[in-house]
């Protein structure tokens, strides 16, 4: 217990030496350049656009009011569902296929260790996440602006979304790292898809009884306030983690580098040819 | 740099893969590791390259163990794989750079690293290619500048002149004399055992799992062939039937036969008998346009060892 803090001062008192995870830049970097990524965001900004457009055509028989609150709703059913279900089988997927004896790509034989490589799928999963999340954004600001939906409603729902899918990461890997063949893997996914859609329909239930029932306009002020204010902060603070754990011991240098370089290795033929 | 592969072994349930193999070799030798298919090369090529766990056994790079500690073996070791490099919606920068942070290079060293390995294996100018879009001469380049970036003190190469254009294989060859010239321990595989003949100084000969054959060419030509093949072409081809018959009258000559207008024989003593036969036929008036020893190569070692057998 009193050698973490010693740790920690040690640790971040190097931080100009700091560098990002490489298995977060390899993600990120591949997550740009990857047709089916590039392709899920536009359909979930699509999704939200034309589920907007028909809430709003609705407005004008029901009011102003429920168009904001089923813009909300049906722009979180649709984020839950595409976070839930695209970003944990993006991850899962890829580090099933680099686990592939057939396909090792030897990203498990470098120097970076197994918790080096979770640790970048996890934190990449969660970026991608806010991605997702801020593709939502302008749609739920916008549903507020229309009425019928409290902003702190709103803050409570998508920080617990938020969590839920950084929940289904962390299972999706840990169900890739499974050591089986192909066709169990198969099932295994199928059968933790199947799981994901429950908790998306849980969610979706638990979410819309919130921004229905629990936090409309008139409530006022109260222990809700003060816990979608701790969320807010919370989520801001959490971000900060997510930025200060891509970098920490990221590309550690292993002994026998530092040995190495100590004996001027920097000078060598390869890097001065 | 020292390899020391002491009495390595590898099971896969009841298969024996590699059954008690010892070999060394050390910076700036080019090793070949030559055997049949299903031999047990690329198992002890992983067990180098830490991919790999010996059921029995060690390998030792400079006194450190791949069984004790594979975090640190690892770093001393560029593995390229007969798998080329599947990465998907990745550049070739890209993935070298990857493989350099992993590698622990940093900053502007990382950056240096990357450009000199990209320009070393000529890949410079697809350097923003995706991954997948290379023809398999450039993914080879790609898996052996991934091998190089971190610049490891041994080099273990599994079969990475197949399926290369000759004019890569040039190249390639090029490449590992240039490594070689470096510093490096290199562990070669190749089916090609006539570019192994001019790259190697030693080879390893493995079948069943076990070796047959270790050594510096020289000497491994020297025990597995000991006997001197020799070829005389005459300037009166119809002379070639008494020629034979008189050679197999010779004493050490042995199986002389009429090849491809050339009459070809082994001797079994040393240089001088060579010498003593040419000097007889001289004498004999047989108008000799060559006389020349033909050198056992790889090829014919490989054939003369090894039966074929794969577990």
């Amino acid at each position: 217990m009193f050698s973490i803090l010693p740790n920690l001062q040690s640790r971040f008192s190097r931080w100009r030496a700091w560098e990002p995870n490489p298995i977060i830049v390899k993600e990120l970097r591949q997550s740009v350049r990857s047709r089916f990524l590039a392709g899920s965001v536009a359909l979930l900004l699509a999704a939200l656009f034309f589920t907007s457009v028909v809430c709003l055509a609705q407005s004008n028989f029901y009011g102003t009011d429920l168009a904001g609150l089923s813009i909300c709703r049906d722009s979180l059913l649709i984020l839950t569902g595409a976070s839930l279900f695209i970003i944990p089988f993006h991850i899962a997927g890829r580090l099933a296929l680099e686990r592939q004896e057939s396909n090792l790509d030897l990203i498990f034989a470098t120097a970076l260790s197994s918790l080096q490589i979770i640790r970048g799928k996890f934190l990449a999963g969660a970026y991608l996440a806010v991605i997702f999340f801020s593709i939502c954004m302008p749609f739920m600001m916008f549903a507020t602006t229309l009425g019928g939906v409290d902003f702190r409603a709103i803050i409570v729902v998508l920080v617990s979304l938020y969590c839920a899918v950084c929940f289904a990461i962390q299972a999706a890997i840990f169900v890739a790292c499974f050591s089986i063949p192909w066709a169990l893997k198969i099932i295994v996914g199928f059968l933790f898809g199947i799981g994901l859609l429950f908790l998306t329909v849980a969610l979706t239930v638990l979410f819309s009884g919130v921004l229905i029932f629990g936090f409309t306009i008139n409530n006022g002020p109260g222990l809700w306030s003060l816990i979608s204010i701790i969320l807010s902060v919370a989520a801001v603070g959490y971000f900060q983690v997510l930025s200060v754990a891509a970098i920490a011991r990221g590309g550690e240098p292993g002994l026998y580098w530092e040995k190495t370089t100590e004996n001027n290795k920097a000078d060598n033929v390869l890097t001065n040819p | 740099m020292k390899v020391q592969v002491r009495n390595l072994r590898k099971q896969f349930g009841k298969t024996v893969a590699v059954d008690n193999i010892s070999f060394a070799f050390d910076s700036g030798h080019v090793f070949g590791f030559v055997g049949p298919n299903g031999a047990g090369k690329t198992t002890t090529m992983r067990i180098i390259a830490t991919i790999e766990e010996p059921t029995d056994g060690d390998v030792l790079l400079n006194g450190i163990s791949v069984r004790e500690q594979p975090e640190l073996a690892r770093k001393a070791v560029g593995y390229v794989p007969d798998t080329l490099p599947a990465h998907a919606d990745i550049t070739v920068h890209e993935y070298l750079d990857f493989y350099a942070r992993a590698y622990g290079l940093r900053g502007a060293k990382r950056t240096e690293s990357v450009a000199a390995i990209e320009e070393f294996t000529n890949v410079t100018g697809i350097r923003d290619k995706h991954l997948k879009a290379l023809s398999k001469g450039m993914k080879q380049r790609v898996s052996l500048g991934r091998a190089l970036v971190y610049d490891p003190d041994v080099l273990i190469l599994d079969e990475p002149a197949a399926g290369l254009d000759p004019r890569a294989r040039v190249e390639l060859r090029e490449l590992l004399a240039l490594l070689a010239e470096r510093k490096k321990a290199i562990l070669i595989s190749s089916h090609i055992l006539t570019e192994l003949t001019e790259i190697c100084n030693g080879v390893v000969i493995i079948e069943r799992g076990k070796v047959l054959e270790t050594g510096t060419i020289e000497d491994v030509l020297k025990k597995s062939a000991p006997r001197r093949t020799v070829a005389v072409r005459l300037l009166n081809a119809a002379q070639l039937p008494e020629l034979r018959k008189e050679l197999l009258q010779t004493p050490f000559v042995e199986n002389a036969r009429e090849t491809g207008g050339e009459i070809h024989f082994e001797i079994s003593g040393e240089a001088d008998a060579a010498c003593e036969i040419l000097a007889q036929l001289v004498s004999r008036r047989f108008r000799i346009v060559e006389f020349r020893q033909t050198k056992a190569d790889l090829e014919d070692i490989f054939m003369s060892v090894t039966k074929g057998g794969v577990q």
